[in-house]
C-alpha cells in the first residue's frame, strides 16, 4: 500500500471504521455534519450520510430525530456485549498471544517523561 | 559424517545474537520477512542436524538395525560421531519437537478462539469492533482463509485519540491484518521452539512487525508526525490509566513505543542491502551444510549396509553383520566381511574403495 501518498484517500471499507470511530470519541450524539467535519473537508456529506445510514442498519449506531435531520449515536449495547466476551477471552494468556496487540504497551516512569515532552514538543 | 553438521548450530548461535540488531538496522518489513526466513532455515536445518546425528546412534540399536539391512558392527566402525553427542541429539530432537508441537497448537487453538468470538460481534465494513471499556487498548484479530480479520479497539482508546490520530491507529491494526503478520510472529515462535539459540526471535518479529505497521500508518495519514503522535498519545493514555490502578510496579515493560516514535520522528527507514546480504549468506551456508550433512548421512547408511540386495538373497546373510562385528573394528578394509572380498560381476567391491576413503577423510 505504497500507493496512497497524501492523505485524503481511503481504502476500501476504512470511511465506515472512522465514522463509528467517531461516534464513539463523542459523549453525545452527533449530526453528520459534524462527522464531516472531525474527518475533514474533502469527503462528501452524502457519503458521510449514506455510511451512518449503513451503520444503523447493522445496529452498530442508534439515531434520533433533532430538528430537520437525524443524530447519531453508538450502540452501546452491542459494544458492552462484545465487551464481555473479548475481556473474558483475554484473560487467558495464550490468547492474548494470538492477537496482534502492541499498539499501547507498558511504559517505564522514564519512558513516560520522555513521551510527555516528546508531546508537549510535537503540539509546538 | 563430517564437522560440518553442527554449522546450523553455530550460525544460529551468531544470529540468536545478531536478531535485534538486524531488527533494528533494516527497514521493517524487509527486517520481518528476512529475520523469519532466515529463523525457519536455520530452524530447520538444526532439527535436520539433529536428525542426522541422531541417526548415527539410531543405527547402530540392533533392533533399528535388524530392519534396515545394514550390519551393527559395520556401522559402529564407520560411524565417526561420538556415541554421546548422538544420544544427546536424540533428546534434544524430542525434546524440541515436543516443545514445537505445543507452541503451534496454542497458537493455532487460541487463533480460533479468538476469532470466533470476534467474528460474533457485529463489525464495520472495515472490520472495526469497539468495546466499550475505558481501558485504552487496540488489537487486530487475525481470520481465517476469506476472511480479512477484525480491528478491536477500546471506547478508551478512541477518546484518547483525535480524529487524524485514529485514523493512524485504524490504519496500524488493519495492516497488521493485511500484511498477515501474526503468521510471521507464528512462525518466528515456532522456530524459537524448535531451536532455544534463536530465543530472541519472536519479540525481534513481534518488534519489526509492529514497525511494519506504523509505517503503513504514517503512509496512509501521510504524515509521519502524526503517526508518532498517535503512538505518544495511546501510551500515555495506557501509562496513566496504569498508574491510577495502582498497576505501576508491572510497569517497567519493554521499552519499544520510544525507538517506534524515533523512526517515525526521523526519515523512512533506508534500504540496507549489505546488512540483508550477511542474513542471505549465513542462511545459505546453513542449507548447504545440511545438504552436505545429508549426503554423509546417506552414504554413511549405505555403506553400513551388509550387502546388496543381491547377494544378500544369495547368501542368505542376515545375522552376518554381529559375526563380523569385531573383526571390523580391527581394519574397516575388511570390513565387507565375507571370506575374501572379491571383485564380482555385481559390484559390490567396487563400491568399497570410495566409501571407505569417505569414511577416513569422514569426523
Amino acid at each position: 500500500m505504497t500507493d496512497t501518498g497524501h492523505g485524503d484517500r481511503r481504502p476500501a471499507g476504512m470511511l465506515e471504521d472512522e465514522v463509528l470511530a467517531v461516534l464513539w470519541s463523542r459523549t453525545a450524539p452527533v449530526s453528520p455534519a459534524e462527522v464531516q467535519a472531525e474527518l475533514g473537508g474533502s469527503l462528501a456529506y452524502t457519503t458521510i450520510m449514506t455510511t451512518l445510514a449503513r451503520l444503523e442498519r447493522k445496529g452498530l449506531a442508534t439515531r434520533q430525530r433533532s430538528g430537520r435531520g437525524f443524530v447519531y449515536a453508538p450502540a452501546v449495547d452491542e459494544a458492552s456485549h462484545t465487551a464481555e466476551a473479548m475481556n473474558e477471552l483475554l484473560a487467558r494468556r495464550s490468547d492474548r498471544a494470538a492477537v496482534l496487540a502492541q499498539f499501547v504497551s507498558r511504559l517505564s516512569a522514564d519512558d513516560e517523561q520522555i513521551l510527555q515532552r516528546l508531546l508537549r514538543e510535537m503540539d509546538d | 559424517m563430517r564437522i560440518i553438521v553442527y554449522l546450523p548450530f553455530v550460525v544460529s548461535a551468531l544470529l540468536g545474537l545478531a536478531i535485534p540488531r538486524f531488527g533494528r538496522r533494516l527497514a521493517p518489513a524487509t527486517a520481518t520477512r528476512l529475520l523469519v526466513g532466515a529463523g525457519a532455515a536455520c530452524a530447520a536445518s538444526s532439527v535436520l542436524a539433529l536428525v542426522f546425528l541422531a541417526s548415527t546412534y539410531l543405527g547402530q540399536v540392533p533392533l533399528v538395525a535388524s530392519f534396515g539391512d545394514w550390519s551393527v558392527g559395520l556401522f559402529e566402525a564407520l560411524d565417526p560421531v561420538p556415541r554421546p553427542a548422538a544420544q544427546l541429539a536424540l533428546l534434544a530432537l524430542a525434546v524440541v519437537g515436543a516443545l514445537a508441537v505445543r507452541t503451534a497448537a496454542r497458537q493455532a487453538l487460541a487463533l480460533r478462539r479468538v476469532s470466533r468470538t470476534c467474528r460474533r460481534a457485529s463489525a464495520a465494513s472495515g472490520g472495526l469492533v469497539v468495546v466499550d471499556d475505558p481501558v485504552p487498548h487496540a488489537y487486530a484479530v487475525p481470520g481465517g482463509f476469506g476472511d480479512p480479520g477484525r480491528v478491536v479497539v477500546t471506547t478508551g482508546i478512541l477518546r484518547a485519540l483525535g480524529a487524524e490520530e485514529r485514523r493512524v491507529l485504524l490504519a496500524h491494526e488493519r495492516a497488521h491484518l493485511r500484511h498477515r503478520h501474526h503468521l510471521y510472529r507464528t512462525v518466528a515462535a515456532v522456530a524459537a521452539a524448535l531451536n532455544p539459540l534463536l530465543a530472541s526471535l519472536p519479540r525481534a518479529v513481534e518488534y519489526t512487525t509492529e514497525r511494519w505497521a506504523d509505517e503503513r500508518a504514517a503512509e496512509e495519514v501521510g504524515d509521519r508526525k502524526v503517526a508518532a503522535r498517535a503512538i505518544v498519545k495511546a501510551a500515555l493514555a495506557g501509562g496513566e490509566r496504569q498508574r491510577r490502578a495502582g498497576l505501576a510496579a508491572l510497569a517497567f515493560g519493554h521499552g519499544d513505543v520510544l525507538p517506534r516514535v524515533n523512526h517515525l520522528l526521523t526519515a523512512p527507514p533506508r534500504r540496507r542491502p549489505l546488512t540483508a546480504a550477511v542474513l542471505i549468506v549465513a542462511v545459505a551456508a546453513c542449507l548447504v551444510a545440511t545438504n552436505e550433512s545429508r549426503a554423509d548421512t546417506e552414504s554413511l547408511f549405505e555403506e553400513a549396509e551388509t550387502t546388496p540386495p543381491v547377494v544378500h538373497v544369495v547368501a542368505g546373510r542376515r545375522h552376518a553383520g554381529a559375526v563380523e562385528a569385531p573383526a571390523l573394528h580391527g581394519g574397516p578394509r575388511g570390513r565387507d566381511g565375507r571370506p575374501g572380498p572379491k571383485p564380482g560381476p555385481d559390484g559390490v567391491v567396487d563400491r568399497f574403495p570410495v566409501l571407505s576413503g569417505r569414511g577416513e577423510a569422514g569426523w
